[in-house]
């Protein structure tokens, strides 16, 4: 007998479509009758439990991460949607202005340490939070503040498009990082959680087949108990109807 | 294994009706994707789990490692994706002050730009 349900097909897939759902029938009719003469102790608590109720709270975590990150991503989107569409003609107006206020008088707004300086205040604290893996967003962060800081300093359309670009791809690359991370989270935690199952599946087809094995033996010394049994009643049924034929036989002929 | 293979595998399984029921009403409306793929496995496991086995002490430490294993793989998942979505929430939200910063910069520029009209009329 083998135990399909769960486990992992030769590529590592799940081999669900494989499904033998003889072994539920199997498993259900054995466990009908308790063992009568089992000796081990008996253990009835849920031994899922646990394990089920951690399962389900990873994924709800992982939904409503999921949730949360869609939910903050409209919201910012929302807001650079809107701003995009209220400075469609920013780019006319920047050269208007520059050309009326002079680069000279723009250039002085921000000097080149407040430029550098704008990079680093806005990285923050991201630096320290998984290094190798943001380390593009941590360059990117600095990219987009010298870009806006050179947009404040220049006011351009090209300046300008430049910052619109930077915004516009760092918005899509977290975003992106984000649902990504959501489904990596999701592929490890059914990974997680059908190892576990696995496992104690094949703890409980161990323990099964072992009932099986005593109630197989128990039922054949029975069968052979039975079968000596019935063969003295046979040898007995015999030896009185031999009985009986004599007295039969005695009693016409007197 | 083809989806119709698969239905007709489900309908002569010896699964509950109310279980076959559910699984044949999301291969319906699903795909045989992975994720359909793990919602049917959860739907026989849940079967599989209503058998009842008596387990032994030994099965139970056994079970326990199990656990373990599961607790510390999920207690990992549970951090790393806290962590990347905390790291992608402050990202957008810092991405949204730069958006305000230049939106301040941009009213700069037509504040000026209006000036700039209003002076040469």
């Amino acid at each position: 007998m083998t135990q399909k349900i769960g486990h992992r097909g030769p590529e590592g897939q799940q081999t669900i479509i494989d499904v033998d759902a003889e072994i539920i029938s199997t498993q259900t009719e054995a466990t009908k009758e308790p063992l009568e003469n089992s000796t081990q102790e008996q253990i009835k608590d849920d031994p899922f439990a646990k394990g089920r109720e951690r399962i389900a709270a990873v994924g709800n975590f992982i939904k409503s991460s999921k949730e949360k990150l869609g939910s903050v991503a409209q919201n910012i989107g929302g807001k650079i949607s809107r701003f995009w569409t209220r400075t469609k003609s920013v780019g006319a107006e920047s050269a208007r202005a520059v050309f009326s206020a002079g680069k000279e008088s723009a250039a002085a707004l921000l000097s080149a340490d407040v430029l550098a300086k704008k990079g680093v205040d806005y990285v923050g604290g991201a630096i320290n939070n998984k290094v190798e893996q943001v380390k593009g967003f941590v360059q990117g962060k600095i990219e987009l503040a010298q870009d806006v800081a050179l947009y404040a300093k220049e006011k351009t359309s090209e300046t300008f498009n430049k910052v619109k670009t930077g915004i516009d791809t760092r918005y899509q690359s977290l975003k992106g990082y984000g649902e990504r991370a959501v489904e990596k989270a999701k592929a490890e935690y059914n990974k997680q959680k059908n190892d576990y199952r696995n496992k104690v599946n094949e703890i409980r087809r161990q323990r099964l087949l072992k009932q099986l094995t005593e109630q197989h033996q128990q039922t054949s010394a029975s069968e052979t108990a039975f079968a000596a049994a019935t063969e003295g009643f046979t040898k007995k049924r015999k030896e009185l109807e031999e009985l009986i034929a004599l007295f039969n036989t005695q009693g016409t002929t007197a | 294994m083809d989806k119709n293979t698969f239905i007709e595998k489900i309908k002569s399984s010896t699964l509950n009706e109310d279980r076959k029921q559910k699984i044949l009403t999301l291969l319906e409306n699903n795909d045989l994707d992975t994720e359909t793929q793990q919602q049917i496995n959860d739907i026989i496991q849940g079967q599989i789990e209503e058998i009842d086995i008596d387990l032994t002490p030994e099965d139970m430490v056994k079970l326990k490692e199990a656990e373990n294993k599961l607790e510390e793989g999920l207690t990992a998942t549970e951090r790393e994706l806290n962590e990347d979505m905390q790291f992608v929430e402050n990202e957008l939200e810092d991405l949204a002050k730069i958006v305000q910063e230049v939106e301040v910069i941009s009213d700069e520029v037509q504040i000026e730009a209006l000036s700039t009209q209003i002076k040469e009329s």
